[in-house]
């Protein structure tokens, strides 16, 4: 027997062996080695950022306190009417407000009135500052109060919420204003336990805790 | 067209047979030739060869698989050419194939004849015994008669490997025929 014949006996072998052969595939998973690598480790980067994220995201979120305000539906609370001389310090604390807000300083943090005195509150509180206020009013009776954040810096909370809003990328909120005499901004949600919302508002205050979250209830109302 | 309807065609002595065989098989037939053969005039001539020799034997055979069928009978007639060339011309590819396929032959097998059927028995139950890449590996090479090189590339393996997996398997099947007492 030569060569050429056992050549010959190799070609009448079996069908299916000569079919697995025909049809092999050269495997890609070697080609695609570092590729594959490449693509899980950024997968499980991703996953990773993703939790932390997320988890980041609950954690502040716990750490939330919505306050709950209930309202009377069944007799509506009457303030008292303000004095002539209340007015007339509530115009004057608003004057000075529109003034303060033109000039944009990040140490002004708001005036509101209590009765007819005149309260100032300055998130850097020195005497240049109280002075450049007393001039504004032109009177030294003003009572000056430390707090944490700029009027400026709550109004930009304000006004990137806003503008969410419009955005209809933030829905279920039923109200917002800047509190100036809370130094913060209130929010009020419609459901307290809104973490989405939360999370979309608190993105916007950088420094922490200028915002306050708040829901109305009835109180009259089953829970 | 599918394999079945090729033979039809065939059935029915129409002569797009041979067309549809060329747009299927052509390329198919061609690397077998060549991989015997070294030289495109005398594959093309193997693989016109090829589709004559269906045209005869279809009908009054059916077959099925059809690549198969056609494989070997290129195979056959690139053999057969090689044989009839070899002694004007040298094709140093196919004759490392063809020691290789030596090394497997034990001298008293040379000299013996052997009852039809036996060897190919043997050679199926040797290629059964292997895992699927040895076994694939060995169809490529000593079927096929794709280089060494070319296994190596399809199989996304070193070439060195490659010969080493051939080299254990052509041992294996050596001492699988000697142990066989297979008379020639």
């Amino acid at each position: 027997m030569k060569a050429t014949d056992m050549y010959r006996e190799v070609g009448t072998i079996n069908d299916d062996i000569i079919k697995k052969a025909e049809e092999y595939k050269t495997p890609k998973k070697k080609k695609a080695h570092w590729r594959v690598i490449t693509i899980t480790a950024a997968c499980i980067g991703l996953m990773l950022c993703g939790s932390y994220f997320c988890l980041n995201g609950y954690l502040s979120n716990r750490g939330v306190i919505v306050k709950t305000e209930y309202v009377e539906t069944e007799s509506y609370a009457c303030s008292s009417i303000p004095s002539k001389e209340e007015q007339a310090a509530m115009q004057k604390a608003n004057g000075l407000n529109m003034v303060m807000d033109r000039l944009r300083t990040d140490w002004y943090s708001g005036a509101y009135t209590s009765g007819t005195d005149m309260i100032v509150l300055l998130c850097e509180d020195t005497a240049e500052h109280r002075a450049i206020v007393c001039e504004k009013m032109k009177t030294n009776s003003i009572t000056f109060k430390a707090c944490k954040y700029s009027t400026v810096y709550l109004a930009k909370i304000f006004w990137a919420i806003e503008a969410d809003q419009e955005k209809m990328l933030i829905k279920d909120m039923r109200s917002k204003f800047v509190s100036i005499k809370d130094n913060r901004v209130v929010v009020y949600l419609l459901d307290e336990h809104d973490v989405d919302t939360i999370t979309s508002v608190k993105k916007y205050d950088e420094l922490g805790g200028a915002i306050e979250f708040r829901v109305r209830k009835n109180r009259h109302e089953p829970n | 067209m599918d394999d079945s309807n090729i033979v039809e065609l065939y059935l029915e002595r129409s002569e797009s047979a041979i067309k549809e065989t060329s747009s299927r098989y052509g390329r198919y037939c061609k690397t077998i030739a060549m991989n015997i053969l070294n030289d495109v005039l005398d594959a093309e001539e193997c693989v016109n060869d090829t589709y004559l020799k269906l045209w005869k034997c279809i009908p009054p055979k059916k077959p099925s698989p059809l690549s198969t069928y056609i494989g070997r009978i290129t195979r056959n007639l690139s053999l057969d050419r090689y044989e009839y060339k070899k002694a004007q011309k040298r094709n140093s590819e196919f004759d490392l194939l063809l020691s290789e396929v030596e090394s497997w032959i034990s001298a008293p097998m040379l000299e013996t004849e052997y009852e039809e059927g036996k060897i190919t028995h043997i050679l199926n139950e040797f290629l059964y015994s292997l895992d699927d890449e040895a076994q694939t590996i060995f169809v490529h090479r000593y079927y096929f008669s794709y280089s060494i090189k070319d296994i190596a590339k399809m199989h996304v393996m070193s070439e060195s490997k490659v010969t080493s997996m051939l080299f254990r398997a052509r041992n294996k099947l050596r001492a699988k025929f000697e142990g066989e007492d297979v008379k020639i």
